[in-house]
């Protein structure tokens, strides 16, 4: 039985049809993340369920209830946004105690409750200060603490991790996601970094256009994707058409387009007497795809080298390890094989 | 480098310059008046006679202190009655008919275009003769404040709720179990506090220098500092020049009491 239920859901804002035919279910204790590029629809979906914004058809369950209709104050759910949004004039212990106030929970409690929970983020030392004197981690953690605080149903994430820089961002990933697994919690995280869906999910709803394209675990997204998009927001296939391949390596297709990952390209580079750019046959994907090309770019990416090959003005990026012995230097004749079992055909 | 340096130092100079020039032009008559309310006689270069007659006989006289009185009654009541009303027509405008926000900045920002004497005789045309409370003059008159002062405050508070996303924090107030309103009396309003000061400073100075509104609408019923005013300068002029003294310095005082209540709040929270 799924926790969570989407039923068929449609939003629109005027002449955009924001979410088209949603249906989704997300089972308890996972952390599931929304993915896809800005307009997508990702976060109009998480305020949906959060009941920040109303649906015009379909219907939302928590638990199997029908929540559709129900206010977001009586949803149960917690929220970190996307700009913390803590409350200025109150000091992070008053932010995080807000929600249990508004139950009107006995003051000792409060206390407790909102102590335990600073310490579980980090930021017992912080609770007498007010979000204008914190770092954008701690004001974070503490819209994280503040949200968690109440045992929510749910928790909702949107986007909580785009305003911090990137080695901050990569602590607060592990810590989000460790503090998930230990108190159980059913999360739904919102981004459209595809990295960041990769390290902290449990299950990956790629959208596009307002659509679910893929849903899928990390690794299934990854190395199967579904469909060309997938594919391209994914792992930086190099994705190409029936003409394309016909251009590059005379190949012909019986189907629309294929992809490859880039690491999946061996490159080896030739000598001037057995260069073989043009091919007379035209030839079909047996074993192995072979394409000939010459290295135009070379770029460093942390432990990888991703270069850019022009095979008859097609490029195709491959990557492979920084190795310093291994560079291949610009304008360098390659031949790039790519095994047949890498390849997707769409 | 160093030619930078003094260039840039001859600019700092020059800038202070003016600065002291604009004070001492603003500050002279000031000094004058408050030099002349206590001198009796200043018909030569140096004036003679020193003597705090004049401020003595004021603060005997139980019409000036119940000018005081009323001026600073009647000029809390408008204030507070409007920065309500904005405040609510604000909430409902912002969270509910966001589209309606610039049709209610229309509104507002009239009275901007509107002199009092217009203002004032367009009420008595009006309400004159209208039955019950509407004619009374008193409520006339606090109308009119609150039409007079309204572009002020709205500004202000609508600067306030700009600067701090109210939107999203009602949704983490809302998230959190507190419903819409509750959330903005509890999270906004306090966030919102120094703008909504700074815009009530503003329309106090306004209602003090009031003469035409009170003179037409309640000049009979009300005598607010400036009537008194008004009548000390027909009678005695070092009588006036103390009565206008005391009236900068009961704005000066209100200003710096309120700027440093808000000032206070604001240091405690952006102290790192």
């Amino acid at each position: 039985m799924s926790y969570i239920k989407f039923k068929q859901v449609n939003k629109s804002f005027g002449s955009n049809h924001v979410l088209q035919d949603i249906s989704l279910e997300i089972e308890k204790g996972q952390l599931v993340t929304l993915l896809g590029p800005s307009g997508c629809g990702k976060s109009t979906l998480l305020r949906c369920l959060a009941g920040l914004e109303d649906v015009d058809s379909g219907s939302i369950f928590l638990e199997d209830k029908d929540i559709t209709d129900v206010s977001p104050k009586n949803r149960g759910m917690g929220m970190v946004f996307q700009q913390y949004s803590l409350f200025p004039n109150l000091t992070t212990f008053q932010n995080v105690a807000f929600g249990l106030k508004m139950k009107k929970m006995d003051k000792a409690i409060i206390k407790e409750k909102v102590d335990d929970m600073l310490e579980i983020v980090g930021l017992s030392e912080a609770a007498k200060q007010y979000p204008a004197q914190m770092s954008g981690g701690q004001q974070q953690r503490a819209a994280l603490a503040r949200a968690l605080v109440t045992d929510p149903k749910v928790l909702l994430l949107d986007e909580p991790l785009s305003a911090i820089d990137a080695k901050l961002r990569q602590n607060l990933q592990v810590e989000i996601r460790n503090i998930q697994r230990n108190l159980d919690i059913t999360a739904i995280f919102v981004t459209h970094d595809q990295n960041e869906a990769m390290i902290m999910s449990d299950q990956i709803f790629l959208m596009n256009n307002g659509k679910i394209e893929q849903a899928d675990s990390p690794t299934d997204l990854y190395t199967n994707p579904k469909t060309e998009f997938v594919a391209s927001f994914m792992g930086s296939y190099n994705i190409l058409s029936k003409d394309e391949l016909l251009k590059a390596g005379n190949y012909e297709l019986s189907c629309d387009s294929i992809a490859f990952r880039p690491e999946m390209v061996t490159l080896q580079i030739l000598e001037e007497d057995n260069i073989l750019f043009e091919q007379s046959k035209k030839n079909t994907i047996e074993n192995v795809l072979e394409l000939y090309g010459t290295v135009t770019l070379r770029m460093p990416h942390g432990n990888f080298l991703r270069y850019s090959i022009n095979c008859s003005d097609i490029t195709i990026k491959v990557d492979t390890m920084f190795t310093e012995g291994d560079i291949i230097h610009s304008d360098t004749k390659v031949k790039l094989t790519i095994p047949e079992k890498s390849i997707l055909y769409y | 480098m160093r030619s930078k340096h003094k260039k840039r130092s001859g600019i700092t100079l020059l800038s202070y310059f003016f600065v002291v020039i604009t004070i001492i032009y603003l500050l002279i008559p000031l000094i004058a008046t408050g030099i002349y309310s206590v001198f009796e006689n200043w018909t030569g270069i140096i004036p003679r006679g020193f003597s705090f007659q004049s401020y003595i006989d004021l603060f005997q006289d139980e019409l000036f202190i119940k000018s005081i009185f009323e001026t600073i009654v009647i000029c809390i009541v408008p204030i507070v009655l409007t920065s309500f009303v904005v405040l609510l027509a604000l909430f409902a405008t912002l969270v509910y008919f966001p589209r309606f926000e610039k049709y209610l900045q229309l509104i507002c920002v009239i009275p901007y275009t509107i002199q009092g004497v217009i203002l004032s005789v367009s009420i008595l045309g009006l309400y004159v003769e209208a039955n019950g409370i509407l004619s009374n003059r008193l409520v006339m008159l606090t109308g009119a404040y609150c039409i007079i002062i309204l572009p002020y405050i709205y500004q202000g508070i609508r600067n306030g709720m700009q600067a701090i996303h109210m939107t999203t924090l009602l949704e983490a107030a809302e998230m959190l179990g507190c419903s819409k309103i509750k959330g903005f009396f509890k999270i906004i309003v306090p966030n919102i506090l120094s703008g909504v000061i700074t815009s009530s400073l503003l329309a106090v100075g306004i209602i003090f220098g009031d003469y035409v509104l009170i003179r037409n609408l309640a000049g009979s019923q009300i005598s607010n500092m400036q009537i008194y005013l008004y009548q000390a300068m027909k009678t005695d002029s070092m009588k006036s020049s103390a009565v206008f003294v005391i009236i900068m310095l009961i704005t000066f005082i209100i200003a710096v009491i309120v700027l440093n209540l808000s000032d206070k709040k604001k240091t405690v929270k952006n102290t790192k």
